[in-house]
């Protein structure tokens, strides 16, 4: 349908208006109403149609388009879940297999070497022993006992010491003592007594992580103090590693 | 004759106390040896040495937990334990855990003081 009919409408409708301030009245037929309608409709609905479907299909591809963000999304955070609990179980597997060799050492080599050093010791004790015998049996206890430390110290690297004998407190004490001595940073410990344990795995982490915050404050953080406390709180472990430059709420585990 | 229960994993560690004894402290007769600590615990309670001698990591690293077992159920039995751990650690553990601790590596020099009462430190 044109719109020339339209425009004719309008055309008379504004000339009615214009007279409308002599007093004239609208000449508007009911026919001519309709026909206004009929045009406004035919010559307005085909974009209105046109545009409501290009709104509809970009609803759909956005509803789309969020639907496969939320499953990549879902996706993600699984394979994120994973990755940690992958992590978490190769950092047990390590520590388990470092606490393995390091009682390997402990009960073969270690063993041994005590008993040579004893029996060594025993014979020093034969009063009947030249003067170099005697100083050779010594010297011979000296690199027995030299062996003997260098095989604590390569256990120790592997597994901290006194972890599993005395627990977390002891095991800590015992390497904030040796932190002191080689950084010269001075910490505060604020830790439970022996009786205190935990499970194995949770001790070994939480040792780590010390290990872990103190190390950084010694690298980074140009502090000559640092602290650690550990308490319960609420069912929960909580483990406080600072130093006075930034204060670090290390983590809480339940 | 004074009494002495032996408890360390190692059979060598055992048969060299035992020499370092017989030569050093003849007085001390080692009444058992275990290597284990549930037998460690069973022993000392049925045998009643006066000392026993538990290496730290014996069944794993179950030394503090037979010592402080005998505190209650053979409180007549002195615990020594006994450890390849540097000699200052172990000064602090005897510190924390009031039990005395002894480096293996001062046994020959220390054990036989200590078993005298001579001293109660390495």
């Amino acid at each position: 349908m044109s719109s020339a009919p339209t425009l004719n409408v309008i055309s008379e409708a504004d000339e009615q208006i214009a007279c409308r301030f002599e007093g004239a009245r609208l000449p508007w037929t009911g026919e001519d109403i309709l026909l206004l309608r009929l045009t406004f409709r035919t010559t307005s609905s085909t974009p209105f149609i046109a545009l409501n479907e290009q709104i509809e299909s970009l609803n759909r591809a956005r509803h789309g388009l969020e639907n496969e963000v939320r499953i990549r999304t879902a996706q993600l955070v699984d394979a994120q879940t994973k990755l940690q609990e992958l992590s978490a179980q190769l950092m047990l597997a390590q520590d388990e297999e470092r606490r393995r060799l390091a009682r390997e050492l402990h009960d073969s080599t270690g063993q041994t070497l005590t008993a040579i050093q004893l029996n060594l010791s025993v014979l020093m004790s034969e009063f009947s022993l030249s003067p170099e015998n005697r100083a050779r049996i010594e010297q011979t206890v000296e690199l027995t006992n030299h062996a003997m430390g260098e095989v604590r110290t390569i256990s120790h690297l592997l597994h901290p010491p006194m972890l599993d004998e005395a627990g977390l407190s002891m095991a800590l004490r015992t390497f904030v003592e040796g932190f002191e001595e080689r950084s010269r940073i001075a910490v505060a410990t604020d830790l439970p007594g022996m009786s205190e344990r935990f499970s194995p795995e949770m001790e070994t982490a939480l040792f780590r992580i010390v290990q872990e915050c103190l190390t950084n404050v010694h690298r980074h953080s140009g502090s000559k103090n640092a602290s650690i406390r550990l308490t319960r709180e609420n069912g929960c472990v909580v483990l406080e590693v600072a130093d006075f430059m930034r204060r670090v709420r290390a983590c809480t585990i339940r | 004759m004074h009494r002495l229960l032996l408890a360390d994993d190692s059979e060598a560690v055992r048969l060299a106390i035992k020499s370092l004894l017989q030569r050093l402290a003849p007085e001390w007769e080692i009444c058992g040896e275990t290597p284990e600590a549930d037998e460690a615990v069973r022993m000392a309670e049925e045998l009643r040495p006066e000392v026993i001698l538990i290496d730290l990591s014996i069944s794993g690293s179950k030394g503090l937990w037979v010592a402080k077992t005998l505190k209650d159920t053979a409180p007549f039995c002195r615990s020594i334990l006994i450890s390849e751990q540097h000699p200052a650690i172990l000064a602090h553990l005897q510190a924390e855990s009031g039990f005395i601790c002894l480096a293996k590596t001062q046994l020959a020099s220390a054990l036989v003081p200590v078993l005298r009462g001579e001293r109660n430190t390495p």
